[in-house]
């Protein structure tokens, strides 16, 4: 990926031109009209829908962490490290 | 309106307007336990055997999943937890009784006959007088009860030719032979509860639940046949003489090589009568 010429900056500004997500459940909680903080008045297939939705959706989350936090070293050899000698 | 209402609409309106709180609030509304249900043992509590109904019901019935939160909400008892769950579960055609099995798999019925049990012919004594068609009887030794293997042979032939019959009524009788004799090749109607305890039990994946619905479902209709060719053939004391005539030629010819016989079933419709294979 570092070789193809992608920097931090770049990967960056690719994750930001990435379309907002767009849930269910979010939409359901922002287009309904509702007392109290949760609709109340939802179909019950809608509402199974926006579960499910929302479970699959979380569990993605957790599965890239997890591969996010296994990703190997990338050696970085263009800067110096400086280090106390004797 | 009060005031109350008022800030909290505004409130709610303010979240719901960020993209990363209105998500964490659909999360708050929808899958509050989200991340918290990894680590699941067997339950040793009320609290621990709920975590692991909704461990469950999260991925198997998430609409059942979502109203348990939703009544957790409200502070509902256990025990209404349990019922709740429970009627939830069964609707879907999984016979779940008791909260506390959810954890172990998929709970299935046992209704096997256990010819070789004296407690059978104490808790089925309307049975009785069919397995006496087929020389099985408790007496005169009923704590040492041995059945011999032709008498399964012979009822497997009777209860085949039995659902050829055109009368339901004698192919229902076919299917209380096959449940006594435990060949119906459901584990359900075949399997009495330690068997079915002593085997894995299906897991809560999409595809178990599917095939332990098809289970029951076919259990529960082979039930509803044996049940009535009971009440038939228990009824209809000619019918039992006709059974029992037609076992006695077979056990007659079992030590005859390629031995023929012919099988007669009266019924108020038509009169049937085929030659069968010998028991050898």
């Amino acid at each position: 990926m570092f070789s193809a010429g992608m920097t931090a900056d770049t990967l960056r500004d690719c994750l930001l031109k990435l379309p907002p997500l767009e849930l269910l459940g979010m939409t359901l909680l922002q287009s309904n009209p509702h007392v109290g903080f949760f609709p109340s008045d939802v179909p019950r297939e809608t509402l199974k829908t926006a579960v499910v939705e929302m479970i699959d959706y979380g569990e993605r989350c957790q599965s890239t962490a997890q591969q996010l936090s296994k990703l190997a070293p990338v050696p970085i050899t263009t800067i110096d490290l400086w280090e106390y000698a004797l | 309106m009060n005031a109350l209402v008022i800030l909290q609409q505004a409130l709610a309106h303010t979240i719901n307007a960020d993209p990363v709180l209105c998500l964490a609030h659909a999360v708050a509304w929808l899958d509050p336990l989200h991340g918290e249900l990894e680590d699941m043992d067997m339950p040793e509590s009320e609290d621990d055997t709920v975590r692991v109904a909704l461990h469950v019901l999260r991925r198997a019935f998430p609409e059942i999943y979502f109203d348990t939160l939703q009544a957790m909400c409200q502070g509902t008892s256990y025990q209404r937890l349990d019922h709740l769950i429970c009627d939830a579960v069964q609707a879907q055609g999984i016979p779940l009784d008791n909260l506390e099995w959810i954890g172990w798999g998929i709970p299935l019925p046992a209704y096997g006959a256990l010819l070789d049990d004296p407690d059978f012919y104490t808790t089925h004594p309307d049975v009785i007088s069919v397995l006496e068609c087929f020389g099985i009887s408790p007496q005169p030794n009923p704590y040492n009860i041995v059945i011999p293997d032709v008498t399964y042979k012979v009822a497997d032939i009777i209860a085949d030719d039995l659902l050829q019959q055109p009368e339901n009524h004698w192919r229902q009788v076919a299917w209380l032979i096959r449940w006594v004799t435990s060949s119906t090749n459901n584990s359900c109607v075949d399997w009495d509860e330690e068997m079915m305890s002593s085997v894995q039990p299906l897991s809560w994946d999409a595809d178990d639940i599917a095939f332990a619905r098809e289970i029951v479902e076919e259990a529960d209709g082979i039930m509803a046949d044996v049940h009535a060719g009971l009440t038939w053939i228990s009824q209809n004391p000619t019918s039992l003489e006709v059974l029992s005539r037609n076992v006695q030629k077979i056990y007659q010819t079992k030590d005859q090589k390629n031995a023929r016989y012919q099988l007669e079933w009266s019924c108020p419709t038509q009169r049937d009568e085929r030659g069968t294979q010998s028991v050898a």
